[in-house]
């Protein structure tokens, strides 16, 4: 039963495209498959293999996954080679760091560009509770105190 | 009170005995000993995000750190000072790039300021300066942005670079 909720998952997101995967719902059975459900899923290729993996942390991947056989093994070492460590911190986290340690000069000319997730994260409201373009038509960017002030 | 030591657990069952006093920069544990009342003789304190690995790197940087007057509280109104990272902070933190998140998540989590401070202030020195594509290299991050997407989000920017 658990498996085919992977498999439909999965191929739910192969149909539409691989560019969308980040949108498409989690397949959050996957989080809660035990050791001894991992060894009975005998048939999927590699491919679907690293997609659920993709979801799990590195720790379980190096935990389980390794152990389990040469084609698990291989699949979760290659997920763990491609893995990107920043896509794991949260949005909240990376708002944190974007507020308090980068200026909006940063964020507007380079940061934005980067991905869909991080321009959905600079575009969060907080970031820009105070806007200063007088002092960015100066050139001053590392405060948002008004200039008179400074 | 000095010399009292407290266990910490990390999710793969390994305990540690560490300084309650250092323990106490984490302000998720010093609120487990204070607020819920929580004697240091009680067995282990459980920390189920941290693994071990890590949690020995956050006591190793704690430990370091014990003396250290508590942290500012965060200033909105002014971009930190990213150069600011003592030289034993640099070399603690010459880590592969999971290891680094994985310190901000567990600082996040132990709400350690000190630690969160430094670890993002390394991150943000890795994004300052950079092109966008640079960015994506340093964190093997895709670009899932259309060319008239990028276009657009380039134009709508333009006005700040300008100078």
């Amino acid at each position: 039963m658990r498996i085919e909720v992977i498999k439909m998952t999965l191929q739910k997101r192969e149909n539409s495209g691989n560019n969308l995967v980040p949108q498409i719902e989690r397949p959050l059975k996957i989080y809660i498959i035990s050791y001894e459900q991992l060894i009975t899923i005998n048939h999927f290729s590699d491919k679907i293999l690293q997609n659920i993996m993709k979801y799990l942390s590195n720790q379980q991947i190096k935990q389980s996954c390794l152990l389990i056989n040469k084609q698990w093994n291989q699949c979760a070492l290659e997920v763990l080679q491609n893995r990107c460590p920043i896509s794991q911190i949260p949005n909240e986290i990376l708002l944190h760091l974007f507020t308090f340690y980068l200026n909006p000069l940063d964020l507007l000319i380079s940061s934005i560009r980067v991905n869909k997730r991080w321009k959905m994260i600079i575009k969060d409201k907080t970031i820009w509770k105070i806007v200063n373009p007088i002092n960015w038509a100066k050139g001053i960017w590392n405060s948002n105190i008004p200039s008179e002030d400074l | 009170m000095a010399g009292n030591k407290i266990k910490l657990q990390s999710n793969d069952g390994d305990t540690f005995d560490v300084d309650v006093e250092i323990a106490k920069q984490s302000a998720t544990i010093k609120t487990m000993l204070e607020d819920l009342g929580m004697s240091e003789e009680d067995d282990v304190i459980p920390l189920p995000n941290v693994n071990s690995a890590i949690l020995k790197k956050v006591i190793q940087w704690a430990t370091h750190h014990k003396d250290d007057p508590p942290p500012p509280e965060d200033d909105e109104n002014r971009e930190k000072n990213l150069s600011d990272i003592s030289s034993w902070d640099q070399d603690f933190l010459k880590v592969d790039q999971g290891t680094l998140f994985e310190l901000i998540l567990a600082a996040n989590y132990l709400d350690i300021k000190g630690l969160l401070d430094v670890t993002c202030k390394t991150v943000a020195n890795m994004i300052k300066g950079r092109t966008p594509e640079e960015i994506r290299r340093q964190f093997n991050i895709k670009n899932d942005f259309t060319p008239q997407e990028e276009e657009q989000i380039k134009k709508e920017n333009e006005w700040c670079e300008e100078k």
